[in-house]
């Protein structure tokens, strides 16, 4: 191991214990915040039994203490209706988007490092989905294949991955090209380990920084069919009370307690999700809590240098 | 007034093209659809450089064409009336024939012949003046190619075979049979200069349908066309040579808008002078906000019905429960339509019973009661026909679960809300709904599926606007021959084809009447169409504009002349 | 390897491509439920006749394959078609759009990236401070929210003092060109306002990620101990290498802004491409479809050889590995 291997390595140590000690708000109140939802989707047949859309009152009621965010357009709770809306939407968001960078990280991962026929085949086919604009496509796809839940998922995650693996492949590509890499292999890691211990770390960051982005394109993509007419009216999701609000004169009616609560919402899950994928990305790739920029982390490597 | 049109596509088949978008919003279909429009005025208001008698109107639908054979787009309808003579219009709340370019006219006493004399005074706006033979000219073209170029317009020269032009001023239009209703549908010809059409008609009549439309294009209405930009804006001036009646108006202008919300900030704001028909279902319920704002919104009963079609094909191969009447007419009586209107159209709007509708006057039966929402009536009707429920509560008929997918048009305005209100009515009967939305070019497949034989299809919801306040235009679509085009029930009556060809074709408004009674009153009976609602027209303008005339078709239409020159701004 | 032969075989794999994807749009499209004809010919009266003539007169009649071959003798020759719905040529009326959609989307994605990379280089630079927090939460929470719903938003909150619809005043009458140009800039504020706002975060996320990664590489502990001061190094060695994921981003993000354009334009009835994109769709005008579909692969396409021409630029390791190959 050369000794700037030797000097990263004691840095990263030093900074892991650093960084466990410190104490996240942000976290705390992602998870809290998801927890309060997914509770909330849970129980949404359990607090509003009659499902989604069930009228308790005059169109556009303004909040009151029954209704705390008042009554949407058809007369419905907003509440209720968030909260059965969360049961969609998130799980079109994650299923749609763990797929995708499932598929687009293996297959970014895979070709970035063993790069050659395999690489180039890959690539091909990536190119080929990032040159037929997605939306447009969903939209004559969920046309052909009809408007169900599952399809939705697939459609998404099918047309979606590419951009995953593109930039997972960049940075693989990158990576492999390393010296510690290169060395790695050259004293006899097959190319499994090699890929797990050695590249997986130094794309991982990207990964997570890929599935909250994933989660939020499959979120975008499910709001997008539901504005524009092709989704499951069997179910509502957030999506679809924007899509409603939309169309129903939500604007005109001043009714900002029907606008507001299903973008937040979205606003406020994605957010949640990328927190908690940034601190799984600091776990698993200390390398990140290195920084050469700053004048304290300079002197404690060039500290550990001098002491090596 | 304009073309005939399913509710969500503003337009007839059409294409328009935000069809199912936009639509939904408030165009929903109906919205714009018809013929509406409104005007406004402006003024000097706002941040533009409008003078004080240009008129800024929004629109929810898109001008698709300005090209009489190409246009599907209610609103291109509106605009292209103005740019051209028509020989009839129809004006006020009967929609009443008056004379136009013809200043009187004569109908033989068989009914087969209609002498027509023109004015004198008209011009093209090249100064060319505007004759019979331009009148003859235009109706031989479009009987010539009615089932080709010119099929779009064929409609309105049914039963004609030839106009002749014995001299400058005189016009005869010949029928093979007598048409009751042939004023009302010359109202909608617009009448072309012969001397600019010629050319694009010959042949086969495919250069019809080519014609472009720019600042010099030759027009001979109110109006000329002074700036035309697809999905943006239309834009005319008053027609300097025009022979009716002088407006105030120099300057009027259709603006596009994609949301219904956007475009009434813009009215009040004041970017626009009025806007074209609102769909009801898309104004949130706010008229009373609206007026506060300082605008003025106005209503009146309309040509829009939203309505539940069965696909009544004997022979079709699922769910066949549904081809008796019993069972349909069950279903119909747990539809909520009063929470329909109260909901979907907040208010505005009526509960539908009858094909025809209330706003055509005294061709509508009021004798025809819509079904009374009464589950437990419904129940006891299920009940006696022996469709047992099973232990989810959802009753069989045969094998089959009484659990119905219902292809909903994702263009029809508030439509999801209603199938909502439609599942939660049924679901009491112990029936269910599963939606299954579908954009306009996929329902039309979906209802005569598979390859227009009707056979898999059950419920689907949908809507229409007719072409005209005439009753044939609504009764035709469930002829036999229309299986296939708007007969979205596969409905099949030889007795209800042959009263059509019947009504059609007398003259006596009595006798006609009592013929289009039966039809509506068989047509109910048989309930293989539910009507659910008549749909509010309604718009909106600003303080500035005046003489603003409401009709079932909105402010503004495609066969009146008044509407228009009674606008005043201020 | 010369250079030449690198950018012969790039162009041929892009023509390759191009072809396969408009062949996948080609039968995409045809294998949709619904066709033209009978939207078309659903009309009062309208007769078997009438659709049988429009049929023949698009060329539905004729096999797929003869279809499809005629379509790519056209193409070949620089012809898109006809629009079925308004019977004007393809390519004018996709002129049309694109000039209408230049503005919104430049505008859009240049506030994005301004935005995007400069808080990102922040976000990067300042790790693990409150500003990195900060940045890292604004992008994320922007990039999560829906384009539609930002411009509903925006639109509840400037109407009355910015235009709600359209791209210029239509009634303006003789602007010179300073008002013309003043007046699309109001129209255009909130739309590309709207794009710019959905677009920034991803570009601030990714920027960020590749600053730290960036930052912990050893060059730039070396460039530290070569006594460089900080900004120096964040200028010379860190930004460039950081810029790589970010560029091969922008390049893909092109298909993110076509859907935002369709959702935005929509919201703010601005008759740009999205809004043509979709109108197509539904009306099943195939030519139009086709054709801006093609438009958009061959931007796509081109926008990516750009990106891969500046990644190697960017980073001598690729030009190295790319010429060991």
């Amino acid at each position: 191991m050369s000794a700037a291997a030797e000097v990263l390595a004691r840095g990263r140590r030093r900074t892991r214990r650093r960084t466990r000690r410190l104490p996240s708000p942000g976290l705390a109140f992602s998870v809290a915040l998801l927890g309060v939802f997914a509770v909330g989707a849970l129980a949404a047949p359990a607090l509003f039994p009659d499902g989604s859309g069930a009228q308790v009152g005059a169109p556009y009621a303004t909040p009151s203490g029954a209704h705390l965010l008042g009554l949407d357009d058809a007369g419905a709770d907003v509440v209720a209706e968030l909260l059965w809306g969360a049961r969609v939407s998130l799980l079109v968001g994650v299923l749609a988007g763990v797929m995708t960078v499932i598929l687009g990280g293996v297959a970014g991962l895979v070709s970035g490092y063993f790069g050659g026929w395999f690489e180039a085949l890959l690539m091909r086919v990536t190119d080929f989905f990032l040159v037929i604009p997605v939306l447009p496509v969903m939209i004559v796809v969920a046309a052909l294949y009809g408007t169900r839940l599952v399809n939705t998922i697939v459609i998404i995650a099918l047309l979606s991955w590419p951009g995953t693996a593109r930039v997972v492949r960049s940075q693989a590509k990158t990576v492999r090209q390393r010296l510690y890499v290169r060395r790695a292999r050259a004293m006899g890691a097959s190319h499994g380990r090699t890929l797990v211990h050695h590249v997986l770390p130094q794309v991982a960051p990207l990964l997570g920084a890929s599935t909250a982005l994933a989660i939020g394109h499959a979120i975008f993509f499910e709001a997008a069919l539901r504005f524009l007419g092709l989704a499951d009216r069997n179910t509502t999701s957030w999506g679809q009370m924007i899509a409603d609000s939309f169309e129903r004169g939500a604007i005109t009616a001043e009714a900002w307690w029907v606008l507001l609560p299903p973008g937040l919402a979205i606003g406020l899950v994605l957010l949640s999700t990328t927190v908690i994928g940034r601190r799984f990305e600091q776990r698993t790739n200390p390398r990140l809590a290195v920084s050469h920029l700053g004048l304290r982390s300079f002197r404690r490597a060039a500290a550990a240098k001098e002491a090596s | 007034m304009s073309n005939n049109d399913d509710v969500s596509t503003e337009v007839p088949g059409a294409v328009l093209s935000r069809r199912s978008m936009l639509f939904r919003l408030g165009v929903g279909g109906a919205v714009v659809a018809g013929l509406p429009t409104l005007l406004a005025a402006c003024g000097d208001s706002g941040s533009s450089g409008s003078s004080s008698s240009t008129l800024r109107i929004g629109l929810t639908s898109e001008m698709d064409s300005l090209n009489p054979f190409v246009q599907q787009s209610a609103a291109a309808v509106i605009a292209t009336h103005m740019l051209y003579p028509t020989l009839l219009r129809l004006e006020g709340d009967d929609f009443t024939v008056e004379p136009d370019l013809a200043d009187d006219y004569e109908v033989s006493a068989d009914g087969t012949s209609i002498t027509f004399r023109l004015k004198t005074k008209a011009a093209w706006s090249d100064g060319k003046p505007v004759t019979a033979r331009d009148a003859a000219f235009t109706i031989n073209t479009l009987v010539q190619h009615s089932g080709s170029a010119a099929a779009l317009l064929a409609q309105y020269v049914v039963g004609i075979t030839g106009a002749e032009a014995p001299d400058d001023r005189t016009l005869v239009v010949r029928y093979s049979e007598p048409i009751a209703n042939a004023l009302g549908l010359l109202t909608r010809v617009v009448i072309l200069p012969e001397h600019v059409w010629t050319e694009p008609a010959s042949g086969d009549g495919a250069g019809l349908k080519t014609v472009a439309y720019d600042e010099g294009t030759v027009c001979g209405g109110q109006f000329v066309l002074t700036k035309y930009t697809p999905k943006e804006i239309v834009l005319l001036k008053a027609h300097a040579d025009w022979y009716g009646e002088k407006q105030s108006i120099s300057t009027l202008g259709f603006v596009t808008y994609g949301a219904p919300d956007a475009m009434i900030k813009a009215l009040e704001a004041s970017e626009i002078d009025a806007v074209a028909l609102l769909s009801p279902s898309t104004v949130g319920g706010s008229l009373e906000r609206l007026a506060d704002r300082g605008l003025r919104t106005q209503q009146a009963p309309g040509f829009v019905m939203n309505n539940l079609y069965f696909n009544v094909n004997p022979k079709k191969t699922q769910h066949r429960e549904l081809l008796d009447p019993q069972v349909r007419r069950a279903l119909s009586m747990g539809i909520d339509r009063a929470r329909i209107v109260e909901v979907v159209l907040f208010g505005m709007g009526e509960v539908a019973g009858s094909l025809v509708y209330p706003a055509m006057g005294a061709w509508h039966d009021d004798s025809v009661v819509p079904d009374a929402f009464d589950i437990a009536a419904a129940n006891e009707i299920l009940d006696g026909l022996g469709l047992a429920r099973g232990s989810d509560g959802v009753r069989t008929a045969g094998a089959e679960k009484m659990s119905y997918k219902v292809n909903l048009a994702s263009g029809l305005a508030g439509g999801d809300r209603i199938l909502q209100i439609i599942s939660d009515g049924w679901k009491q009967l112990g029936v269910e709904v599963k939606p299954n939305t579908l954009d306009a070019a996929a329902m039309i497949d979906a209802i005569s599926a598979p390859d227009g034989k009707y056979l898999t299809n059950d419920i689907a919801v949908w809507g229409f606007l007719p072409a005209s306040p005439d009753p044939s235009a609504v009764l035709d679509h469930f002829i036999t021959d229309s299986i296939g085009g708007f007969n979205n029930c596969h409905y099949s009556d030889p007795d209800f084809d042959r009263a059509y060809v019947e009504q059609n074709a007398t003259l006596d408004v009595d006798e006609r009447r009592s013929l289009v009674y039966d039809m509506q009153n068989r047509f109910f009976e048989a309930r293989a169409m539910l009507a659910l609602v008549y749909v509010n027209a309604l718009a909106a303008s600003g303080p500035k504009l005046t003489g603003y005339q409401m009709s079932g078709f909105g402010p503004f239409n495609a066969v009146s002349r008044d509407q228009v020159t009674q606008l005043r701004l201020a | 390897m010369a250079p030449l032969r690198v950018i012969g075989r790039r162009l041929a794999g892009a023509g390759v491509l191009i072809w396969l994807a408009v062949t996948f749009d080609f039968f995409l499209f045809r294998l949709a439920p619904g066709n033209p004809v009978d939207q078309m010919s659903r009309i009062p009266q309208g007769s078997r006749q009438l659709q049988d003539q429009l049929t023949r007169e698009f060329g539905l009649d004729q096999p797929m394959v003869v279809q499809y071959v005629r379509y790519l003798e056209q193409l070949s020759q620089g012809n898109l078609g006809v629009s079925f719905v308004n019977r004007q040529p393809v390519t004018d009326n996709l002129i049309d759009a694109i000039v209408n959609t230049l503005p919104l989307v430049g505008l859009g994605l240049l506030i994005a990236i301004v935005l995007g990379i400069g808080l990102g280089i922040l976000a990067g630079a300042y790790r693990g401070r409150p500003i990195d927090h900060g940045a890292v939460t604004l992008a994320t929470f922007m990039y999560s929210l829906p384009p539609q719903w930002i411009g509903m938003v925006l639109l509840f909150l400037f109407a009355g003092t910015l235009p709600t619809g359209g791209m210029v005043d239509q009634f303006l009458i003789d602007p010179t060109p300073t008002q013309y140009l003043a007046d699309l800039g109001r129209h255009l504020l909130l739309p590309a306002l709207t794009l710019g706002l959905v677009m920034f975060g991803q570009y601030t996320l990714i920027m960020r990620s590749s600053m730290v990664e960036t930052l912990s590489d050893d060059y730039v502990l070396t460039a530290r101990a070569k006594g460089f001061r900080p900004r120096y190094v964040l200028r010379r060695h860190a930004l460039r290498n950081a810029l790589l994921p970010t560029v091969t981003l922008i390049g893909l993000s092109i298909g993110a802004m076509v859907g935002g354009a369709i959702l935005i334009e929509v919201v703010f009835s601005w008759p740009g491409v999205g809004r043509t994109i979709y109108d197509s769709i539904v009306a099943r005008d195939y030519p139009m479809m086709q054709g801006a579909f093609l438009v958009f692969t061959v931007s796509v396409v081109l926008f990516n050889l750009l990106a891969d021409a500046a990644y190697s630029l960017l980073d001598p390791r690729v030009r190295r590995a790319g010429a060991a190959r």
